[in-house]
């Protein structure tokens, strides 16, 4: 117990630290490729209009984590990455939905009110590993199908969009 | 009575019913459980092809087909134009559609599509596509002639990734008509399961509806029944009092004749006859008793049946009555020259509650039996008696005689009804045959009984038992005094006969006179209490039943009056032997009772007996 607290003190001190950091370099640039543009109604943009991130900016944030079923994959799954209200936060963002488009063009609409809901994740990771492209990467937005019945739907799946490279906050 | 024939639950029937029951709603239950499983299974299908569905193979083999297309089209495009070609988008798109065909395998949505032959011949070339091209999009650039001819097998792909689609849809339909038509099966299975329970439940309901019926009728048939009982019964009361009535009545018709025709034949005893004459009269007067006895015996046994007879508790000493009784018979039994011996227990407590005339008439029933059955020899008497825990003794009163005995099959004939010991016997020697019943019923009212043993030509044996409770002495003035025959120290008293029936008066004058005392008469109630009033008598003897005012009304009359001729002693006089009579003219203020016909000893007795009392109250009060 007092290992854990002491983790979980170390945690809170680094989340303060990191935070503080961001909001320094508010208009901090993406130093690698360009993984996610965030767009709309935002109040931290960092280019134009629009937030852009890379994928040291997204690791930056506190990760999380949750292994899940899906659809998709006869195994259960485990997802690393930031929370989605994390990177909302981050960009100030002041809508109601976000609408969501993957690398080949598919665009769904995801409610703000489902990343309070759940512990919605913007996966960076799956089982550990960082996922290119051809594993649905490098960003894949997931619900926590396995902690919430209610989410075994239809509608949760197509919400759940993978290969996600921009975000428009309405 | 009512002849229809009425269905009646026997415990079997029940336990039937129960069982049938418990069994309809086990088959019920089993119903609904299959209802139930069938229902949940229905939705576990319907959630299964909802997340099969989620991202279904349709949807699957679409975004591969459009990726692939894309893919060539750029590819192509790039290869036409290499120089100003974006490579990097190139590459993307390629990744992407390189994870469209990753999506295809170890997918759980496409495990139906995979067995489908347009998957079988597209996968394995499309693997060998990836495997050829992998290499040559890491640099694209440098690769120009080997990705032309990846571009002639993507162009080749084109119909098979087609077909792919095609089957994909193909298999959505069907799947939907498959899952559609198992749906309807399972619900048309439901739809028998829920006919067959609604069956059962109106086979059920009709079975308790029928049940109710049957029970009700049956509820009603007891009732009806139970009426009819009821009625039956009442009925039979109501006869039973007619009979008793009419006894009673009978009764009272039949002792007054013969109060006439005994008070005759005690005067003519008295008259002076020849020795024939004598004997004549002597044989008629025993003629006359032997009426009596007999009908004596049939009034008690019609008052035991009606539950008529009581049983009265007072303190008595039991070894008076039996010396009493002793005293009664010996007479007789001198007549036949017997020995007749009382012994008794010397450690017998003095008093106890019991009946003393029933005790009596049970004593001199059986004592006079005794004697009437003996010849030669005598009749021993031995009266033993031993303390219980309870504050009570035992009796064991043993007459024992040395007569002509019984035989096994007369013994155990004895005790009922209208059963004589032997029929020839009781010719020479009388007897109603009901004495013994008689007794036996009343010793057994008294919590006791009468047992008999006997050896024929020896003799026999008659135990009562009885079981009295222990009594206090009684004050010296609440005292019912036995009746002795020696209560004859009395002077000449003027006794007022109130007698409406003139040969009752006669015979009561005489008797009265012949006992030494001065007799008026009045003819009715009023007439007695007019005398009463205006004149001084020794005593009354009221007849109950006159004209114009009976006894009872008489006497109460009497003890209205003013002074002390109010306080005279009154003694009923009636041929109603009933118990209520006696209880009737006690409640009306009379002192004491005597049936008729009168015995003038007991007359004697009972007269100075009331007397006594009357001067002994008196006494006490004038002290």
């Amino acid at each position: 117990m007092l290992f854990m607290d002491r983790i979980g003190f170390i945690r809170v001190i680094a989340c303060l630290a990191l935070s503080a950091c961001w909001s320094l370099n508010a208009q901090t640039l993406p130093q690698g490729r360009v993984v996610l543009t965030v767009s709309g109604k935002i109040g931290n943009p960092n280019q134009g209009t629009q937030a852009l991130f890379d994928m040291a900016m997204l690791e930056a944030l506190p990760q999380r984590s949750f292994t899940t079923m899906t659809p998709w994959q006869k195994e259960p799954v485990q997802f690393t990455g930031p929370l989605l209200r994390d990177v909302l936060a981050q960009v100030k963002a002041s809508g109601t939905s976000i609408q969501a488009t993957a690398l080949n063009d598919y665009k769904i609409r995801i409610p703000v009110e489902d990343t309070q809901r759940f512990d919605v994740l913007m996966a960076l990771r799956m089982n550990g590993e960082p996922m290119p492209v051809r594993t649905r990467g490098p960003l894949f937005i997931v619900y926590p199908f396995d902690a919430h019945a209610q989410l075994r739907s239809v509608q949760y799946y197509e919400r759940s969009i993978w290969q996600l490279r921009a975000l428009d906050i309405e | 009575m009512n002849q229809e024939a009425v269905r009646v639950f026997s415990p079997q029937d029940n336990r039937r019913f129960l069982l049938v029951l418990a069994l309809v709603t086990t088959l019920l239950a089993l119903g609904l459980a299959i209802t139930a499983a069938s229902v949940w299974q229905q939705s576990r299908d319907v959630e299964t092809t909802a997340r099969l569905q989620a991202d279904s193979a349709v949807s699957m083999s679409f975004q591969l087909e459009r990726e692939f297309l894309r893919t060539r089209h750029e590819l192509s495009l790039a290869l036409s134009r290499p120089d100003t070609a974006h490579w990097q988008g190139v590459q993307a798109r390629y990744d992407i559609l390189v994870s469209r065909i990753d999506l295809l395998r170890d997918n759980p949505s496409m495990e139906r599509l995979a067995q489908s032959e347009a998957y079988q011949l597209l996968l394995p070339q499309l693997q060998d596509l990836l495997h050829a091209a992998d290499p040559l999009m890491e640099r694209p650039s440098v690769h120009l002639s080997e990705l032309q001819a990846v571009v002639q097998r993507l162009v080749m792909l084109g119909p098979a990734v087609q077909a792919l689609s095609q089957a994909a849809n193909g298999l959505a339909s069907r799947q939907m008509e498959e899952q559609l038509s198992r749906v309807l099966k399972q619900e048309r299975q439901l739809l028998w399961l829920l006919i067959g329970q609604v069956l059962v439940l109106l086979l059920a309901s009709a079975g308790l509806w029928w049940r109710q019926r049957t029970q009700w009728r049956e509820h009603r048939h007891m009732q009806q029944l139970n009426a009819e009982l009821a009625a039956a019964r009442d009925q039979a009361e109501q006869a039973s009092l007619a009979k008793t009535q009419f006894l009673a009545n009978m009764s009272h018709e039949l002792r007054t004749p013969f109060n006439g025709m005994l008070g005759m034949f005690h005067l003519l005893e008295q008259d002076q006859l020849t020795p024939v004459q004598r004997e004549h009269l002597a044989t008629a007067h025993q003629s006359a008793r032997h009426l009596l006895n007999l009908l004596n015996d049939i009034l008690d046994l019609s008052a035991l049946d009606a539950g008529k007879l009581r049983i009265c508790p007072e303190p008595v000493q039991l070894r008076a009555i039996v010396a009493e009784v002793q005293q009664w018979i010996q007479a007789h039994a001198e007549q036949k020259k017997l020995l007749l011996q009382v012994f008794m227990d010397r450690g017998c407590p003095q008093w106890v509650l019991t009946d003393p005339t029933r005790v009596r008439q049970i004593l001199l029933n059986l004592m006079n039996n005794a004697i009437k059955f003996t010849d030669t020899g005598g009749v021993s008497v031995d009266v033993r008696c031993a303390p219980t825990d309870d504050e009570q003794v035992d009796w064991h009163i043993e007459i024992r005689d040395t007569g002509c005995g019984m035989d096994e099959a007369t013994l155990a004939r004895l005790f009922q009804r209208f059963v004589r010991a032997d029929e020839s016997l009781t010719r020479t020697r009388g007897g109603t045959g009901l004495g013994l019943e008689i007794s036996r019923t009343l010793a057994q009212r008294m919590n006791g009984d009468i047992t008999a043993t006997s050896i024929p030509g020896e003799g026999s044996c008659f135990t009562l038992k009885l079981r009295t409770p222990l009594s206090a002495c009684p004050p010296e003035t609440a005292r019912q005094d036995v009746p002795q025959a020696s209560d004859r120290e009395n002077a000449a008293w003027h006794v007022l006969v109130a007698e409406d029936h003139p040969v009752n008066r006669k015979v009561l004058g005489i008797i009265l006179r012949d006992l030494g005392h001065r007799v008026s008469f009045a003819e009715d109630g009023l007439q007695a209490l007019n005398m009463a009033r205006e004149q001084d008598f020794d005593l009354v003897l009221m007849d109950i039943h006159m004209p114009h005012m009976d006894g009872l009304e008489s006497a109460r009359a009497i003890r209205a009056l003013p002074g002390r001729r109010a306080r005279i002693p009154i003694i009923a006089v009636t041929a109603d032997v009933m118990n209520e009579a006696q209880e009737r003219s006690l409640q009306a203020g009379m002192d004491d009772f005597i049936a008729k016909p009168i015995e003038p000893r007991r007359l004697q007795a009972l007269m100075s007996a009331s007397k006594r009392r009357h001067e002994e109250t008196a006494r006490a009060q004038a002290a």
